[in-house]
């Protein structure tokens, strides 16, 4: 899976997905609608798409899409 | 008690009044709520009541706390049917981390499951602007059962359940559990 990819299923993940920006370096959680629940949901998506799971405690350290596609490409 | 899923649940009790008046006034927490009065003698006294209703095994009000008795969160289980019961009441303070709070909704229902070996379905309502709490209920893929102006009532099977607790669980590291 390319980057453009990943950042539009990462998306997805937020109930305004249809409004919010989203690049590769993008601060997520600063998005006005990100919340736990969302976070949850992107978890599952990755798990989904790459057979990945994530930590919370790992998670919470990958701020940016690219910080966890990254991870992503190096841990699958 | 309840321990599952790295949390402990216990039955609410009258010396939680405070605390679940504190969650229901919450401006942030409470905005998708039932309005609640702040009144903590008249909180005391719906507990009593939900007290006998939880002796008949009518409802079952479960609060969320850690090995040192803080207070995280509530959920609670009620109008149970032939085949289903009704999960609702979910409400955790803002300092509570979000696994907990997620952990917490998975066990309730996990209990409301397994009080009858008949329920195969979790009904439940959401207000129409409480975006966030709707997207997740999707992700386990409920039918909409019925709405009216301002809330969406839904009811998830057992098996959609399942499937995507099974998914959460992996997540928080508890697997097929």
């Amino acid at each position: 899976m390319e980057i453009s990819e990943f950042i539009a299923k990462f998306k997805e993940q937020f109930i305004d997905a249809e409004s919010i920006e989203v690049n590769d370096s993008t601060l997520f959680r600063k998005i006005e609608s990100y919340d736990s629940l969302t976070g949850m949901a992107i978890l599952v998506m990755i798990q989904d798409e790459f057979d990945l799971i994530i930590s919370e405690d790992i998670y919470k350290t990958l701020n940016t899409p690219g910080e966890l596609f990254d991870y992503i490409l190096s841990n699958k | 008690m309840i321990k599952k899923y790295g949390i402990i649940q216990r039955y609410v009790d009258e010396s939680d009044a405070e605390f679940i008046l504190s969650l229901r006034l919450n401006k942030k927490l409470s905005q998708y709520l039932t309005k609640t009065e702040n009144n903590l003698e008249k909180q005391i006294e719906w507990i009593k009541a939900y007290k006998e209703r939880e002796k008949q095994g009518k409802e079952f009000y479960f609060i969320t706390i850690d090995e040192n008795g803080n207070r995280y969160g509530v959920n609670r289980l009620y109008n149970f049917d032939n085949y289903s019961f009704e999960a609702g009441s979910w409400l955790f303070s803002n300092e509570t981390n979000s696994s907990i709070s997620i952990l917490a909704d998975l066990a309730t229902r996990d209990f409301g499951f397994c009080l009858n070996e008949k329920f195969n379905a979790c009904r439940f309502e959401v207000r129409k602007d409480n975006l966030s709490v709707i997207a997740y209920h999707k992700r386990f893929k409920p039918e909409l059962i019925n709405e009216d102006e301002s809330k969406y009532y839904f009811s998830v099977s057992k098996n959609n359940f399942e499937e995507y607790k099974n998914k959460l669980l992996k997540i928080y590291g508890y697997g097929n559990k």
